[in-house]
């Protein structure tokens, strides 16, 4: 817990109570002012003897002894010093540019944490020599602390994230968006009540299988069988319940297997259609067991009609019993394998450009309600892909005389003054009186060419004469040229053309001299 | 498609049609010498690179003396009012021809009158 003091290096105010008039004047940051002034102007010394009695006001801080003399310099009084002397350690003795520095920062910047002494502070600065040790350590250790707890935050959500990443076992490692880190997250919250509600049930219908299992050898086979299925979906598992509370647990445990093959069928299961297929899965079991076939298949069948009447009950809205209704409802269960593949199929979606694949993100978006972000329309803030519809659809003829005027009209109509100086400033960036920000220093200068286009002008040269003073005048202005950054590449081939123009009119003169 | 091509139109008809608030627009120059110094700016624009080719040409010690010769007599054939030595920066309000400040283009007597209604932007009375 940081205490007021500590961070100054104040003493408590018990080190002041020698004197009465201390306690109420003595702030915080006046004291870390004189604390800091007391070593500069040897006048304080007066000063500082109406504080400390061990102070003489003639005598300099520094005589009076050694050891306040060394202290001295770190700032610090004697008893402080002491008492902050264990925290220097051999690391903290930095050369002492890096202490003074810190040293001048430290005290500095606490100062002003506290609204304190900006004169402090801005002395510090200004001294060349402070050696002050502890500070470095203090206020690393203060900012560490910091640091701590901000990393804290931080590494929870990290932690939370690294943990889903974990359990879905996807090789795309920390690349990934926070969208899809906490939806992933959010998924195996999801699926981890499910696991765990399943879980739940898996043990009490294991006791409850136990128990009855203890009763009869067959069903000892059975609850064999049933450990050794590996995939149970949670359908299964509240179907269980309610078989083995109509003690009917061969029937639900004959049941399992049947439904596990049922399973990978598809996702979404409906009794009615596996009607007669269960039938004759029960009839097969029925034969594979080693006695009592007919009973048990008649329980199969009768317990199946039950199953269906219930359903029909519900469906003509009969008595609401959530069991029911909770089995009614089916789980998607992907492996983790899909799983991966979805998420990857989103990443690489994602991964591209913004503008260009929007219909497969809205598909997904359809697909799953809870991603809220790709719903709607697309501001297109951060594109420049979107103007290809806009150029696609330019291919019309020119607006009609009549569409100018009633352009004109809505214009003349909608134009309103401009309410405040932001609208001002709009209307003149819109009619090019006012730049645009941030300043663009290319705005307008459309000079697509490289450097070298500038630079090497020697090809233009080649309607000129090879020697003579036309061509020394000729590359004179080609080296003018290309250390001319106002023109444009166009306009310096002008240049050059111009003269060639010049100098074929003037032909016959040149040749005469 | 329609939608394009009546924002075009829109754009076009802003720029042509005045807006409706009133805007003060200087549609006279204050006086004919101020006129005939437009004119001449403009002219010089327009020869500008003329002639700088053609004084290129004559400021030369490389080309023969009857080029430069023939070049002379070229730019004295140029229009008068072309060469922009003939500009003179008169004030923008008043067009007095002496004592304008080059950075604001005003004469001495408009910007004392403006700085003293704090009407110039970073102008302030000075004392020292």
């Amino acid at each position: 817990m940081l205490q007021p003091f500590d961070q100054l290096g104040v003493p408590p105010l018990g080190f002041f109570q020698q004197v009465n008039v201390l306690p109420v004047l003595m702030t915080p940051q006046l004291d870390a002012a004189l604390r800091v002034w007391a070593d500069e102007v040897k006048a304080w010394g007066h000063f500082w003897s109406v504080f400390r009695k061990d102070v003489s006001p003639n005598v300099s801080l520094a005589q009076r002894s050694p050891e306040w003399a060394q202290h001295s310099r770190c700032g610090l009084s004697r008893a402080e010093h002491s008492r902050t002397c264990w925290q220097r350690s051999p690391h903290t003795r930095a050369p002492e540019a890096q202490a003074v520095r810190e040293g001048a920062a430290g005290p500095g910047r606490l100062c002003r944490e506290r609204g304190g002494a900006e004169p402090a502070g801005t002395l510090l600065r200004g001294t060349p020599v402070r050696d002050c040790c502890s500070r470095p350590a203090g206020r690393a250790g203060s900012a560490g602390r910091r640091r701590r707890r901000r990393c804290g935050m931080w590494g929870g959500v990290r932690a939370r994230g690294g943990l889903a990443t974990r359990l879905l076992g996807t090789a795309h490692g920390r690349a990934r968006s926070k969208q899809e880190l906490f939806s992933t997250s959010s998924v195996l919250s999801k699926d981890k009540d499910k696991s765990a509600a399943s879980k739940d049930s898996t043990p009490e219908a294991a006791a409850k299988r136990q128990e009855d299992g203890a009763e009869a050898p067959k069903q000892q086979l059975l609850d064999i069988i049933g450990n050794m299925k590996v995939e149970v979906s949670y359908r299964k598992k509240l179907q269980q319940l309610k078989a083995s509370e109509r003690k009917k647990q061969a029937v639900s445990k004959l049941e399992g297997p049947d439904r596990e093959g049922s399973v990978p069928q598809g996702i979404t299961e409906d009794t009615q259609r596996l009607n007669p297929e269960l039938v004759t899965a029960a009839s097969a079991v029925a034969s594979s067991l080693p006695r009592n076939k007919k009973q048990t298949e008649s329980e199969l069948l009768a317990q199946l009609r039950r199953h269906e009447e219930t359903t029909d009950k519900q469906k003509k809205g009969g008595t609401i019993n959530l069991r029911n209704v909770i089995s009614e409802m089916t789980v998607k269960r992907q492996s983790p394998e899909q799983w991966g593949a979805r998420l990857s199929g989103r990443i690489s979606l994602q991964l591209d450009e913004d503008g260009q694949r929007t219909r497969p993100g809205r598909s997904s978006a359809q697909m799953d309600s809870r991603r809220s972000l790709k719903v709607g329309k697309r501001l297109n803030i951060f594109t420049k892909a979107s103007t290809e519809p806009e150029h696609a659809l330019k291919t019309v003829s020119s607006p009609t005389i009549w569409d100018l005027e009633f352009a004109k009209e809505v214009a003349a109509v909608t134009a309103q003054p401009p309410r405040n100086g932001f609208e001002e400033m709009i209307q003149w960036t819109k009619e090019g009186i006012l730049w645009e920000f941030p300043i663009d220093n290319e705005a307008g200068m459309e000079d697509d060419a490289e450097f070298h286009e500038h630079i090497f002008l020697d090809k233009h040269l080649e309607g000129f004469p090879k020697e003579g003073p036309i061509r020394h005048f000729m590359e004179l202005v080609i080296c003018g040229l290309s250390k001319n950054p106002y023109l444009s590449v166009k306009q310096k081939v002008e240049h050059i053309e111009w003269f060639q123009k010049y100098f074929e009119e003037k032909k016959e003169l040149l040749q005469e001299i | 498609m329609a939608a394009a091509a009546l924002c075009w139109a829109l754009r076009a008809a802003r720029q042509v049609l005045p807006s409706s608030c009133p805007r003060q627009v200087r549609s006279y120059y204050v006086d004919w010498r101020m006129l005939r110094d437009v004119k001449r700016r403009k002219m010089a624009y327009e020869y500008a690179d003329e002639r700088l080719r053609i004084n290129a040409i004559r400021k030369n010690s490389i080309l023969p003396k009857e080029l430069q010769e023939v070049a002379d007599k070229e730019i004295a054939a140029l229009p008068r009012d072309s060469c922009p030595v003939r500009i003179r920066n008169r004030c923008v309000l008043t067009s007095r021809p002496r004592g304008v400040k080059r950075r604001w283009r005003l004469s001495r007597i408009v910007f004392r009158h403006f700085a003293d209604h704090a009407q110039m932007s970073g102008v302030q009375r000075a004392m020292w």
